[in-house]
């Protein structure tokens, strides 16, 4: 295989006069540059040195058997024997002229090889190299065979038809092991003109020197080889497989391979299937109210933050009410969670975005946990109701839930959005002038008492009472409530949702949230916010929690379908539900 | 342009986009594929990379304009011609009009647009929920697209490099 690929590349080689091939059997080459010597002792070429060995500039010896199932003498007096024979011949014949000689990549110098094979190729190398001859020695390992070279070999040449496709990834990843029969041809002739730097050369050596012969002739203006038509398949092949691993990598980080995958999409479609026809509304908290107002910041929580908006000063405040529902006509007496949203602008554009809830601790720590609560939540079709069992099961197998459950079964239920204290629930860090961090929780705290009201009679009140209770109040006045920044000590949780802090955490009142009016959310400016607890002023920053990630994604796959679900989203003209 | 390869000047501005971009691509759809912690590292990258992009690919558009690009190779069949020419114009749309698109659509989203910590653009669009949409599902196509068409291109380049063995990747080629 490589004799064939060199002898192509010496009889296209216009600086080559004549080539001479000694072989056992005539070949097929025809060519008047080739000289062919039949001869069948190859253990002896005396008879021949007069013919085939005087007056040449260089001997390529490519001759080599595999080694396998032959015993060490056999091997040796092939490889050994008939390569010392040639390059003796060489030496009386022609002593100026070069010996190369193809080895392999392993072959070892020491003789003292495990390897019978490699001792066998150091032993033929150095005593190649105690010759006084121009020998360079070509150690190769895998070669790809090129313009229809075929080792005589049939395993090989099964392998090489089976490697074909990867040859070009091969090369690109292996420069130093791979190389190919027209580079090897090429690279003996650079090295009989040439000479090397070094008697010893790996497959990266022969790729260079292969290149030198290539890239001197274009740069003459010689015409170039053409190689277009050669071989294309396994270059194909390989430039198919580059580009479909690249391809399966975009669609795996895209997630189209991991069905199983917790992901945005799959959060927001459970949320979606807790009843009623979310489409168009946000899928979480799906049925609020708008407000406007401002937040009048005391200037007290300006050391302990440098958010633009805890400067002492007057920040308008975009927000809504909401309850924790997926259906946006669930009656407000159905949920147990209310919330408000806010949205401070400070000066320079600076958003602080938040969304509390009246709990006083989350139901889960973890993304996995609450699409769990949320699937145990889904609503049945056939019953339209969801499964009573599912919410059971979800508390059983999670304990982090009790606090949150405790408080659901026992908090007093009240007919107001107004007396209502509202939790971050999640933690923050607060970033001083100084750089400081300090984990932080905040609540918005009612200057309105709670009034508790027995919660079968919530459901008298009409399924909008929330609503109209807050429309009514504002019509009277502003409702105020206190933003307390609690400060966590050493120890406290900052990842968990679940776990409260203690109470005798210091309490830094920052300012006070004016609530001046209330819209319906089809006319109101909080319809087109995403209330993403993310969005923060310089000076906040997000705690390690993994909900807020989760919410930050989660919210913006929700904003994502309802604007994209505008034509579905009932807009009523805004007299229709003001009360009188 | 004289000589048969780019400027260094373009073979710089071509690698560091082709690092940024296909980062781009695959910070892009992962992101919007996660509900874990990294998903607020990768789109606090993923914009202020985008304004990025969109600097170098102006800047890049200027060089091309005054330096032009080494000939194709005579004996290139004419429909191969008109795909790279077809492409590459689309991949400078495209890499001009994305980070735009994002812009826009955050503008129109209500979305404070913060470039690092304290550095903030203006909104360059209203603030409007049928236009967000718009964007929205514009920024997701045109991503696509632009992945296919830098799978082509890439492609095209092995193409030029190990098939053809002619000057097209040598012109662009990193090294030397």
């Amino acid at each position: 295989m490589i004799g064939g690929g060199v002898l192509r590349e010496c009889l296209a080689d216009p600086g080559v006069d004549e080539v001479i091939s000694i072989v056992r059997r005539a070949g097929t080459v025809h060519h008047s540059k080739l000289r062919e010597i039949v001869h069948a002792d190859f253990h002896d070429f005396s008879s021949i040195a007069g013919t085939a060995f005087a007056g040449v500039d260089a001997v390529f010896f490519c001759l080599g058997v595999a080694s396998a199932g032959m015993s060490e003498a056999d091997y040796t007096r092939i490889t050994y024997g008939i390569t010392l024979a040639a390059a003796q011949t060489l030496l009386q014949s022609s002593p100026a002229a070069s010996f190369i000689y193809v080895s392999g990549v392993g072959a070892d110098s020491s003789e003292r090889s495990r390897r019978m094979w490699a001792r066998v190729r150091g032993r033929t190398e150095n005593a190649l190299l105690r010759l006084p001859l121009k020998t360079f020695i070509f150690r190769l390992a895998l070669i790809q065979p090129v313009h229809g070279a075929v080792s005589r070999t049939p395993s090989y040449r099964l392998f090489y038809m089976a490697a074909a496709p990867l040859m070009p990834l091969l090369r690109m990843l292996f420069p130093a092991s791979v190389t190919n029969t027209e580079l090897v041809g090429r690279a003996m002739l650079e090295v009989a003109r040439h000479g090397a730097p070094r008697p010893l050369l790996d497959s990266r050596d022969v790729n260079v020197l292969g290149r030198c012969k290539f890239e001197r002739t274009s740069a003459a203006g010689a015409p170039r080889v053409a190689t277009a038509h050669h071989a294309p398949l396994g270059a194909l092949a390989g430039i198919g497989l580059i580009i479909a691993l690249a391809a399966i990598a975009f669609v795996y980080t895209a997630g189209w391979l991991s069905p199983n995958r917790l992901t945005p999409v799959g959060m927001v479609d459970a949320l979606s299937r807790r009843g009623g026809d979310p489409r168009g509304h946000r899928r979480n908290h799906a049925k609020g109210i708008c407000f406007t107002g401002e937040f009048e910041a005391s200037g007290a929580g300006a050391s302990i933050s440098s958010a633009p908006m805890l400067a002492e000063g007057s920040y308008p405040v975009i927000g809504r009410f909401a309850i924790a529902t997926g259906n946006p006509r669930a009656s407000d007496a159905t949920a147990r969670v209310r919330s408000m949203a806010i949205r401070i602008l400070a000066h320079d554009g600076e958003e602080w975005r938040s969304g509390m809830n009246d709990s006083p601790v989350f139901a889960v720590s973890t993304p996995q946990a609450f699409y769990a609560m949320t699937r145990a939540q889904e609503v049945d079709p056939a019953t339209g109701k969801p499964d009573p069992r599912a919410m059971q099961r979800f508390y059983s197998m999670h304990p982090e839930s009790k606090d949150f459950a405790a408080w659901a079964r026992s908090a007093p239920w009240t007919a107001s959005y107004a007396d209502q204290t509202y939790n971050s629930l999640n933690a923050f860090y607060f970033i001083d002038n100084a750089g400081r961090s300090h984990l932080v929780r905040w609540s918005m705290q009612p200057t309105l008492s709670p009034q508790p009201v027995p919660q079968a009679s919530l459901a008298t009140l009409g399924p909008d009472f929330l609503e109209q209770d807050l429309l009514r109040r504002l019509a009277q006045g502003s409702l105020d409530w206190h933003l307390i920044v609690t400060m966590a000590q050493p120890g406290d949780p900052s990842s968990d949702a679940t776990r409260a802090w203690p109470a005798n955490r210091q309490r830094v009142d920052v300012g006070t949230l004016v609530v001046q009016q209330a819209s319906e959310e089809s006319d109101g400016a909080c319809r087109d916010y995403n209330y993403d607890p993310t969005i923060l002023p310089v000076g906040i920053r997000p705690s390690g929690d993994p909900l807020l990630a989760a919410r930050s994604s989660a919210y913006a796959r929700s904003f994502d379908l309802r604007t994209a679900e505008a034509a579905d989203y009932p807009h009523r003209p805004s007299h229709d539900a003001k009360p009188q | 342009m004289s000589g048969s390869r780019f400027t260094p000047l373009q073979r710089v501005l071509h690698w560091t986009m082709a690092v940024m971009v296909i980062a781009m691509l695959f910070i892009g759809v992962g992101m919007v594929a996660t509900l874990r912690p990294r998903f607020l590292l990768l789109i606090a990258i993923h914009r202020p990379l985008g304004i990025l992009i969109l600097v170098f690919a102006l800047v890049r558009l200027g060089v091309r304009l005054r330096r032009g690009a080494p000939p194709l190779p005579a004996d290139l069949p004419w429909p191969q011609v008109a795909a790279a020419r077809g492409s590459h114009v689309l991949l400078y749309v495209l890499l001009i009009l994305m980070p735009l698109i994002g812009w826009s659509m955050l503008s129109a989203g209500g979305y404070p647009i913060v470039f690092y910590g304290p550095i903030h653009l203006p909104p360059v669009m209203p603030h409007n929920d049928a236009l967000y949409a718009v964007l929205r599902s514009t920024h997701t196509a045109l991503a696509y697209l632009l992945f296919t068409v830098i799978l082509a291109h890439i492609a095209a380049a092995l193409f030029h490099a190990w098939v053809r063995r002619d000057s097209v990747f040598p012109s662009m080629a990193p090294w030397r």
